[in-house]
C-alpha cells in the first residue's frame, strides 16, 4: 500500500517548479527526499499534503486522493520554520498539544488520556522538565525535539520531516535520528527532507533526488545513499548559480 | 450615595464586566495572527451600523452587530480572492467604515450626529436594559464558540499551514476569528467607544504576554487585567466624571507598564 503517491506531478508558480513527478512512497518505508535549495523538494511535500495545488497529475495519500483524503490523523507534518516566530508566548506543552487538534471532540476539552500522551511523549524526547518553559526559549534542536514529540503524540503513520537537523550540532542530530528512528522502527513511514544525509544517512532506506538536469524533477530514485554522481548538484549547483553539474570537479 | 445606587450604574458595571472579560478572549487569537489593528478596523464598520440605525430608527447595537458580521465576512473574503496585501484590505474596511458611518448618521440628521459621540467613545449613562440584553447575548454566543473552536482557533492561530495537515477547515476558523472580532467590538461599543474598543482587545493581552510563558496563562491573564480595568475605568468616571472609555484604556496602558516593569525585575537585559 502506498502512504504518498504522485503521478506526473507538475506544480507551477509562474514558472515550473515540480516538473512530471511520479513517485510512490510505501508504508513502513524511510526515504530521504534530497535535492538543492529550489530544486522543489518542499514543494514536492506540500503538494503531497494538499497545501498546494497541482497544475498536471495527481497525488493520492494512503490510496485516496489528497483533495477528498479525510485521514488527517494519521499525518504528521514538520516543517522546517515551526512555532518559532509567535507573538503569544506559547509553552513546550501547549505546543505539543496543538498537535492533538482534531475537527472530532470539538466540544470537549483535553481529556487525562490525551494529557498523559503530552507528558509521555515529552519525556520520551527528554523536555518533560521545561514543558512550562516558553517554546522559543529553548535551543534549536530542542525546538526540533518538540516537533518529534508532536510526531509522537499524533501518533501518525506518515511522518513528514523537513530539514530537522538544520541548524542542530553534531550531539543534538544523533539524538533526533535516534529519535525518528524509534518513529520508524514502530510502524511509521518517513519522509525526510533533506540537503545532506548526515546523521539519517544509515536510517534511510531510499533516496529521491530532485534537481538537474531539468528543475524540480527526479534525478534519482532508489537505494540510499545515492551514488556520488546523483547528489553532486546538490553542493555544486543551485537557481542563484546555475552552472553545470560537476563544474567544479572539472575545474 | 454609592455608584451601585444607580440603576444605570449597575447596567454599565455589567456591561464593563463583559468586556472586560470577552474582549481580551478573542484579542489574544489577534496578537497571535498579528491583526492587532483588525478590531479598529471592525469599530469603523459598525459605525456604518449606528449610522444606519439613526437612519432607519432600528436598535444601533443590532444593526451594528449585524454589519459589522457582515463587515467581518467581507474582509475575509477580500483576503482570499484578491491579490491586495492584509492592511490594504483593513485600509479599505477603514475608510469605507468611516465615511459610511458619517454619510448615514449626517443623513438622519442633527440629533443622530449629536448622539454620535456616544458610539465613539463611549457612555455608561446611556446602556438601556434592552442594550444589556443585546450584550449579554452576544457575549454568551462568544463564550460558547470559543468553548467548542477554542483548540482550533489556537492550533490555526499558532500555524494554518500545519493546522490544515490535520484536517482542521483553516478558511472557517480564520473567518470565525474575524466574526468573533466583529461581534467583541459591539459588545464594547457603549462602555469603551468604537474608537477605543480596539484597546481592551489588544492591551491587556499585550500586558500579560510580558509575565506569562503559555498561551492559555496569556488569554487568562489578559482577562483578568481586561476586567479589572473594564470594571475600575467605569467605577472611576463615575467618581471623577471623566469619559469612561478613555478611563479604560488607560488603565490598560498602566497594567502594560506596570507587567513590562514586573518583566524587567525577573529577567534583566542581557
Amino acid at each position: 500500500m502506498s502512504a504518498i503517491r504522485t503521478e506526473h506531478l507538475g506544480v507551477t508558480f509562474g514558472n515550473p517548479v515540480l516538473h512530471d513527478v511520479s513517485v510512490d512512497i510505501h508504508e513502513g518505508e524511510f526515504v530521504a527526499l534530497m535535492g538543492a535549495n529550489g530544486t522543489g523538494k518542499t514543494t514536492l511535500v506540500r503538494a503531497a499534503l494538499g497545501l498546494l495545488k497541482p497544475s498536471t497529475g495527481r497525488v493520492l495519500l494512503f490510496d485516496t486522493p489528497a483533495a477528498r483524503f479525510r485521514q488527517w490523523q494519521r499525518v504528521a507534518y514538520v516543517p522546517q520554520h515551526l512555532l518559532t516566530a509567535s507573538a503569544v508566548p506559547l509553552s513546550v506543552e501547549e505546543a505539543v498539544r496543538a498537535a492533538l487538534t482534531t475537527t472530532a471532540h470539538r466540544w470537549r476539552p483535553i481529556s487525562k488520556a490525551e494529557r498523559a500522551r503530552v507528558h509521555l511523549a515529552l519525556e520520551h524526547v527528554g523536555l518533560s522538565e521545561r514543558r512550562h518553559h516558553r517554546f522559543e526559549d529553548l535551543s534549536g534542536g530542542q525546538q526540533r525535539r518538540v516537533m518529534i514529540a508532536r510526531a509522537l503524540v499524533a501518533n501518525a503513520d506518515l511522518l513528514i520531516l523537513d530539514e530537522p537537523t538544520a541548524g542542530v550540532d553534531t550531539r543534538e542530530q544523533k539524538r533526533l535520528a535516534r529519535h525518528i528512528e524509534q518513529l520508524h522502527t514502530a510502524g511509521a513511514t518517513i519522509v525526510v527532507i533533506t540537503h545532506d544525509l548526515g546523521p539519517v544517512a544509515g536510517l534511510a532506506q531510499r533516496a529521491i533526488v530532485l534537481g538537474p538536469p531539468q528543475q524540480g524533477s527526479v534525478r534519482y530514485d532508489g537505494p540510499s545513499p545515492p551514488p556520488p554522481q546523483w547528489t553532486e548538484h546538490v553542493w555544486h549547483h543551485s537557481p542563484e548559480d546555475p552552472g553545470e553539474p560537476g563544474l567544479l570537479e572539472d575545474l | 450615595m454609592t455608584w451601585l445606587d444607580f440603576d444605570f450604574m449597575r447596567r454599565a458595571f455589567l456591561a464593563a464586566l463583559v468586556v472586560g472579560l470577552v474582549a481580551p478572549s478573542i484579542g489574544v487569537f489577534l496578537v497571535q495572527r498579528r491583526l492587532a489593528l483588525l478590531g479598529d478596523g471592525m469599530g469603523h464598520v459598525a459605525l456604518t451600523g449606528v449610522g444606519l440605525a439613526f437612519l432607519t430608527g432600528t436598535s444601533p447595537i443590532g444593526t451594528a452587530l449585524a454589519v459589522a458580521v457582515l463587515g467581518a465576512i467581507g474582509i475575509e473574503v477580500l483576503r482570499a480572492r484578491s491579490r491586495s496585501a492584509g492592511d490594504v484590505i483593513l485600509a479599505l474596511v477603514f475608510y469605507g467604515g468611516i465615511a459610511g458611518g458619517v454619510m448615514f448618521t449626517y443623513m438622519a440628521g442633527n440629533r443622530a450626529a449629536s448622539s454620535l459621540n456616544q458610539y465613539l467613545f463611549g457612555a455608561i449613562t446611556t446602556v438601556s436594559a434592552r442594550d444589556l440584553l443585546w450584550l449579554l447575548g452576544s457575549a454568551g454566543a462568544v463564550l460558547i464558540t470559543l468553548l467548542v473552536f477554542g483548540r482550533e482557533m489556537f492550533t490555526v492561530s499558532f500555524d494554518p499551514e500545519v493546522a490544515r495537515t490535520q484536517g482542521i477547515p483553516t478558511a472557517f476558523i480564520s473567518a470565525l476569528i474575524t466574526v468573533l472580532a466583529a461581534v467583541t467590538v459591539v459588545i464594547g461599543m457603549r462602555t469603551v467607544g468604537l474608537l477605543l474598543v480596539s484597546a481592551i482587545m489588544i492591551v491587556p493581552i499585550a500586558a500579560a504576554q510580558q509575565v506569562s510563558s503559555s498561551f492559555r496563562g496569556t488569554a487568562l491573564l489578559g482577562s483578568a487585567i481586561g476586567l479589572l480595568c473594564a470594571v475600575g475605568g467605569v467605577i472611576a468616571s463615575y467618581y471623577i466624571d471623566v469619559p469612561s472609555g478613555a478611563t479604560i484604556v488607560l488603565l490598560t496602558l498602566a497594567a502594560f507598564v506596570v507587567t513590562l516593569g514586573v518583566r524587567g525585575v525577573r529577567r534583566p537585559a542581557p
